[in-house]
């Protein structure tokens, strides 16, 4: 009994070899005909049987142990590039199939298993995913044949290989910056004197200014009328950099379909609010990094998650790590919190949100009552679709977009500028960076 | 190597359906019975469907008893084309079982598994070529007890076999 009980054990033992449910079929069914044949006389039975008994027989000589290496890929990657990874394997003595689960071509996740010649050394994929975000890329799951498939070796579960595709960055004008009352570089226009091209002033020189500053042609001409030898020196703007926060609203990630809303979706929804929150905030920080400015962020779920303000490539790498960090920790909070020292004076908050609660209109308001310049981006589908089963569903799109129509607008009334996110946001970038020169 | 697409393992899988429509085909034309004739063609898309069942055991097993009691000569095309099939559905059957339906086969894995049928069958011809020519008589009783004894000890090396590690 012992004995029968070990052996059943040592069938679902899969990092060994052992005989398959074909090897059974081959021995039992072939030496049964084969008996069958040779007690009855019966020369058929026995041509049945030879066969089966004769693969059995074949499969029977002694195979390696096999063994796969986990390739090695990249931690990060940029969306839509494509990497190629290398499965080295050493087959072992005797090994005629291999199965492999690999990706391959545009297949999200881990791929399919594919069936190879046993004496594959060396198998060469590509991941291509091109959704952003962190995801399992690989697991070599494997398992190794003998002849005619009786004898198996696994199958073995491969160690999981996750990978993150950084949120894409889009070009985008540069924006409304205000003026920072302190730092003197960067290339937004200070309201302070500096060293910068742009004039701000023609003035009586003062003791303190530097005398190549003075401008001989004003001076003379200035002297030319009074008769006084004055002179006038030519002063100009500095060059500040600036600090833009982008706030984001991770507590929901809805899609079009108002029926969805209430489903909690497994990872990010397609064409969601939040991957489109992301996305504006990843464009927006590149394209504000790339002038010399700092960008900080600040998630109104999640504040420890929040980053601080920075420049540099190396910050924009830093902030789309963050960015995939605070999507992964995403969910409902009811209160939207942005601390005062997130959001110092003088720097310009874009809140990103489809503003679909009253706390999220509340927090906006409260940041512009600190004294610090705010951008609204209404992330709401344009096309929301009503549930199409519930016959409210028409009745529930109205009021939702009445009171998104009355969020909105209470924003305006406090003095924000509300922008959709999409093709209109461009211009209204520029108008806004046009009204404040 | 670069990893290729293959094709589906489905077709793997309707390989072995094609196998049992033509047993089944070969049977009838045997004259060999509805019932056992619409079981084995159950079973052999059950082989197909699971192919690490039962299955594929039971249409082996049902085609050779079949086979062997529809009164056809053991050397009759229609018993000889039976042969390479029922080896067909063991195979297909046995690689089939070790991949998920949603695999993807690559061809060149089946080269030594078709090289192997080849010389398997080859085999087994040569053995009923040479019982075509053996005369048709009645048994020594020595070569009875040697072809018993012979049965005895391949049961033996069976279960040694099957109880390997």
């Amino acid at each position: 009994m012992n004995r029968v009980v070990k052996w059943l054990r040592s069938q679902r033992d899969t990092d060994r070899w052992r005989n398959t449910d074909a090897m059974y079929r081959a021995v039992v069914v072939g030496v049964a005909l084969i008996a069958a044949g040779v007690v009855a006389h019966t020369i058929t039975l026995v041509l049945f049987g030879a066969p089966l008994l004769l693969s059995a027989v074949i499969a029977l000589p002694h195979l390696g142990e096999p063994k796969v290496r986990q390739p090695r890929m990249p931690r990060t990657m940029e969306p839509g590039k494509r990497v190629e990874i290398v499965f080295e394997i050493e087959p072992g003595e005797g090994v005629e199939l291999t199965a492999l689960r690999a990706p391959r071509g545009k297949t999200i996740g881990v791929g399919r298993v594919h069936l190879l010649p046993g004496n594959t050394k060396e198998i060469r994929t590509e991941l291509s995913r091109t959704s952003w975000g962190e995801g399992v890329d690989l697991r070599p799951d494997r398992l190794f044949a003998g002849p005619d498939a009786l004898r198996i070796y696994g199958p073995i579960v491969g160690t999981e290989g996750t990978r993150i595709v950084l949120p894409p960055v889009v070009a985008l004008p540069t924006g409304p910056l205000p003026p920072r009352p302190s730092g003197l570089v960067g290339v937004h226009r200070s309201p302070r004197p500096g060293d910068s091209t742009e004039l701000r002033d023609i003035r009586v020189f003062q003791p303190g200014d530097r005398l190549r500053r003075i401008d001989w042609r004003v001076t003379l001409s200035a002297a030319a009328s009074t008769g006084v030898m004055t002179p006038h020196i030519r002063e100009r703007h500095a060059d500040a950099d600036a600090t833009l926060i982008i706030a984001l609203d991770t507590r929901l990630d809805i899609g079009q379909d108002i029926g969805d809303w209430a489903t909690p979706a497994i990872g990010l929804r397609d064409k969601g609010t939040l991957d489109t929150a992301v996305k504006a905030a990843t464009s927006l920080a590149a394209s504000y990094l790339r002038q010399g400015d700092r960008v900080g962020l600040a998630d109104l779920g999640w504040p420890q998650l929040s980053l601080a303000p920075g420049s540099g490539p190396r910050h924009l790498l830093k902030l789309r790590h963050q960015l995939v960090l605070c999507t992964r920790a995403a969910e409902w909070t009811p209160k939207p919190t942005l601390r005062p020292q997130q959001a110092p004076a003088g720097a310009l908050v874009m809140v990103l949100s489809p503003f679909l609660d009253n706390a999220m209109v509340d927090l906006t308001a409260t940041i512009v009552r600190r004294g610090v310049r705010v951008l609204a981006i209404d992330l709401l589908p344009a096309q929301l679709k009503p549930e199409a089963k519930d016959p409210w569903g028409e009745v529930v799109l109205t009021i939702v977009r009445a009171e998104h129509a009355a969020r909105l607008n209470t924003l305006r009334e406090h003095g924000i500028a509300v922008v959709r996110w999409g093709d209109e946001l461009p211009t209204a970038l520029r108008n806004l960076a046009r009204r404040r020169r | 190597m670069k990893l290729g697409a293959g094709f589906p393992v489905w077709l793997l899988r309707g390989a072995i359906v094609v196998a049992v429509g033509l047993i089944v085909l070969l049977l009838r034309a045997q004259h060999v019975a509805t019932l056992p004739v619409l079981a084995i063609a159950t079973f052999g898309i059950l082989s197909a469907v699971a192919p690490a069942s039962p299955a594929p055991a039971f249409v082996i097993a049902a085609t050779a008893v079949s086979a062997a009691t529809s009164g056809t000569s053991p050397f009759a095309l229609s018993m000889l084309a039976l042969l390479p099939l029922v080896h067909l559905v063991h195979i297909g059957s046995a690689i089939s079982a070790t991949v998920p339906a949603t695999a993807r086969v690559h061809p060149s894995a089946l080269r030594p598994a078709a090289v192997r049928f080849i010389v398997v069958q080859a085999s087994v011809f040569a053995i009923a070529a040479v019982a075509a020519i053996v005369p048709a008589t009645v048994t020594p009783t020595a070569l009875e007890v040697a072809g018993l004894a012979g049965v005895a000890v391949l049961a033996a090396l069976a279960a040694r076999l099957v109880t390997k590690r």
